[in-house]
């Protein structure tokens, strides 16, 4: 490798390392088309190569620069740590992402930044390698840009038209936390990036009607929190993905577990990130997204935190036992994807197949049925699989299913009984 | 015992099952030739008929276009069996579009019950075939030559080339490109200057001389992929159940790790 290259291969190195600690790699939402120039969106996403870690790669996740005026705790990057620095000129970062964009690497750019000399300047030049992507190499690809905190809404507002989806961080689940980690950065300024982010995305859903397409981040807008740094209880976090979701339209919220990158006496002595409690957030928050769960179903003061035993639709049918069993020849499809055991897929092909013949207990396995766990939620023709249940065997025997899970099975955050419902620590892009 | 053998083409399959519906024979095994020598006795050719493939490709496609594809998946699945799983799904979608009064949306949505064993069989296949697919839109990898065409080399296990093909068209018309699947010595070629691809055998590729940048670009992946993850996160069986080790012979980033 000549030295242009080996200057290049580090310079990457060092603001890969910088910019991994961000849980979004999502292509989705797009489906930008492209007739000019090389690139395309493809509405499901695409996922490229899969890190040591199970993370999806998707896109070239990289920061413009990791030289930082601000000092939050718990990031990689802040200015009191001790680390290698560099900053890419637009350029180059352009050049780099279009030579790894045609080898099929990857499906477009992530680009985020630290905060050099301030926000604005930051995202000056984000959105100048943006727009040479854009502009000059007429990419077409999926463009992922990080809004820089409280940067001026004239530049959130440019950004939005330039890229596929558009994220602004709320790093944490409440603004004292906030305050007290991140002291540079203050939370009316980052909710309210979401807002304006927001309210653009509205106006250009609105001009549809004209344009027939959507040119403000038509893949939306998505944010994240770090968890398990500060003492939220996950009713907090879920009250807020709620509310982010309903009140701002975000597309997704990301949870990311604590890594501890640093030792601070404001922060947890932890040793290992909490992927367990990640795991079972990702879980509440497809319930609310695709179940149509509401938030206060999931979690209320008498259970503030989920059950790191038992998912939490496990956990919430068997606190509601009286809306059981479900009778699968004549339920409406929103009780039938409330039973455990049966995702979106399994309810539609429920509703298909019933009306064909009566369903078996044995049809219900091949549709794709978890029926280890649904069995004591659902009935066919009015019977139960095993005629003998009673409601006091069924909790007992469905409260059986913890102590299968074995300790060291917690610790990794792998759970076998609950694989089908299992979602992947980051989100996987599925076409079918 | 009567098992019907095939020149392997998708137009004999459908010509032979057209007319052992038309003769209402229910075959015990439809098979290719290569896979038919265990069997000595009970064989049985038909020649390809025209008329019958006309007719039944056409009325195929017009009961449901989706019912069609799904068809095409499940051939290309190329797995054992598949012959036989579609001339069952094809009386099904027959028998469907011939009952009385049936309307074009029950008939949809009957091809989507699975608690129909003709139905479900096929449709594991085409998902099969399509979940392949869209791993390799994600796993293709190309490595650039010395004229600047884009080649990437794979084995997948289903023969999926020609549903890839237009996925890069759209993506890359302003390159030249190849996929080259050398498990079954085909590939799509991708010409810039007339927008278009050809599905054709390709010859194992000696003697490739890559660009001369080409080295550096995978270098500059290799590193990044390798630092990307994080190690507090170490998940490796998540790594693999997404991204299987037969791949990784052909993956840039992993050319080197593949014992």
């Amino acid at each position: 490798m000549n030295s242009d290259f080996s200057a290049l291969n580090d310079k990457l190195s060092i603001l890969g390392m910088s910019a991994k600690y961000d849980a979004s790699c999502s292509s989705s939402g797009s489906s930008r088309k492209n007739p000019e120039g090389s690139g395309n969106a493809v509405a499901a996403g695409i996922c490229h190569s899969w890190g040591e870690d199970g993370r999806c790669i998707s896109l070239l996740k990289v920061l413009q620069t990791n030289i930082c005026s601000f000092d939050c705790a718990y990031c990689i990057n802040r200015k009191s740590n001790d680390i290698p620095r560099a900053v890419f000129s637009p350029a180059e970062l352009a050049d780099l992402t279009m030579q790894f964009y045609k080898r099929n690497y990857i499906e477009g750019l992530f680009l985020s930044s630290a905060v050099l000399k301030n926000s604005d300047y930051s995202m000056e030049l984000m959105l100048k390698t943006v727009s040479l992507l854009r502009n000059v190499h007429r990419f077409g690809g999926y463009i992922h840009l990080k809004v820089m905190p409280g940067a001026d809404p004239l530049l959130i507002k440019r950004a939005g038209f330039l890229v596929d989806r558009i994220s602004a961080n709320i790093e944490l689940p409440t603004g004292e936390s906030l305050s007290l980690l991140a002291p540079d950065k203050k939370p009316d300024k980052l909710i309210g990036s979401i807002k304006d982010i927001s309210s653009n995305i509205r106006e250009s859903v609105d001009e549809y009607r004209f344009k027939r397409s959507v040119t403000y981040a038509p893949g939306g807008q998505s944010t994240q929190m770090i968890i398990g740094a500060t003492p939220e209880t996950d009713k907090t976090i879920l009250n807020l993905t709620e509310s982010l979701y309903k009140k701002l339209s975000l597309k997704r919220v990301y949870y990311s577990a604590y890594v501890p990158v640093t030792e601070s006496s404001l922060l947890p002595a932890l040793t290992k990130p909490p992927l367990l409690r990640e795991h079972r957030l990702y879980q509440a928050d497809w319930l609310l997204r695709f179940y149509g769960f509401k938030a206060h179903e999931i979690l209320n003061d008498e259970y503030p935190n989920l059950d790191m035993r038992i998912d939490p639709k496990t956990a919430w049918a068997m606190r509601n036992y009286h809306l059981f069993p479900v009778e699968i020849s004549t339920a409406a499809y929103e009780e039938i994807l409330r039973i455990p055991g049966i995702g979106v897929q399994s309810a539609q092909r429920i509703i298909k197949a019933r009306r064909f013949s009566k369903l078996t207990f044995e049809d219900l396995k091949k549709i794709g049925v978890v029926m280890k766990r649904a069995k004591y939620f659902l009935s066919c023709s009015g019977k139960m699989m095993n005629s003998n249940f009673s409601h006091d065997l069924i909790l007992a025997e469905a409260g059986g299913l913890y102590s299968e899970i074995k300790i060291s099975e917690l610790r990794e955050g792998q759970l076998p009984l609950f694989r089908e419902q299992s979602i992947p620590p980051i989100e996987i892009a599925q076409e079918i | 015992m009567n098992i019907y053998v095939y020149d392997g083409n998708f137009d004999s399959l459908i010509s032979l099952c057209a007319e052992l519906i038309a003769s209402k024979i229910t075959p015990e095994n439809i098979m290719t030739e290569d896979k038919s020598h265990g069997y000595l006795f009970d064989k049985i050719y038909l020649s390809f008929n025209q008329n019958l493939y006309d007719r039944l490709n056409s009325r195929l496609n017009q009961i449901s276009k989706t019912a069609y594809a799904h068809i095409c998946a499940a051939f290309l699945s190329e797995t054992e069996g598949m012959e036989i799983k579609i001339y069952n799904y094809i009386q099904t979608v027959l028998r469907l579009s011939l009952e009385k009064n049936i309307s074009q949306q029950k008939i949809d949505d009957y091809l989507e019950n699975f608690a129909d064993s003709s139905i479900r069989e096929l449709n594991q296949l085409s998902k099969k075939v399509y979940i392949e697919r869209h791993r390799f839109l994600g796993l293709i990898r190309f490595s650039e030559l010395s004229d600047k065409t884009l080649y990437a080399q794979f084995e997948p296990d289903h023969n999926i080339s020609l549903l890839l093909a237009p996925h890069f068209k759209q993506r890359l018309p302003k390159d030249n490109w190849i996929i080259h699947d050398i498990a079954r010595g085909i590939g799509a070629v991708y010409d810039k200057e007339k927008n278009d691809y050809i599905l054709c055998g390709l010859e194992n590729t000696a003697g490739i001389i890559y660009s001369e940048e080409e080295n550096a670009f995978r270098q500059i992946w290799q590193r990044y992929w390798k630092e990307i993850a994080i190690p507090e996160r170490k998940n490796p069986k998540c790594q693999l159940n997404f991204m299987p080790k037969r791949y990784w012979k052909h993956l840039t980033e992993t050319e080197n790790l593949n014992r």
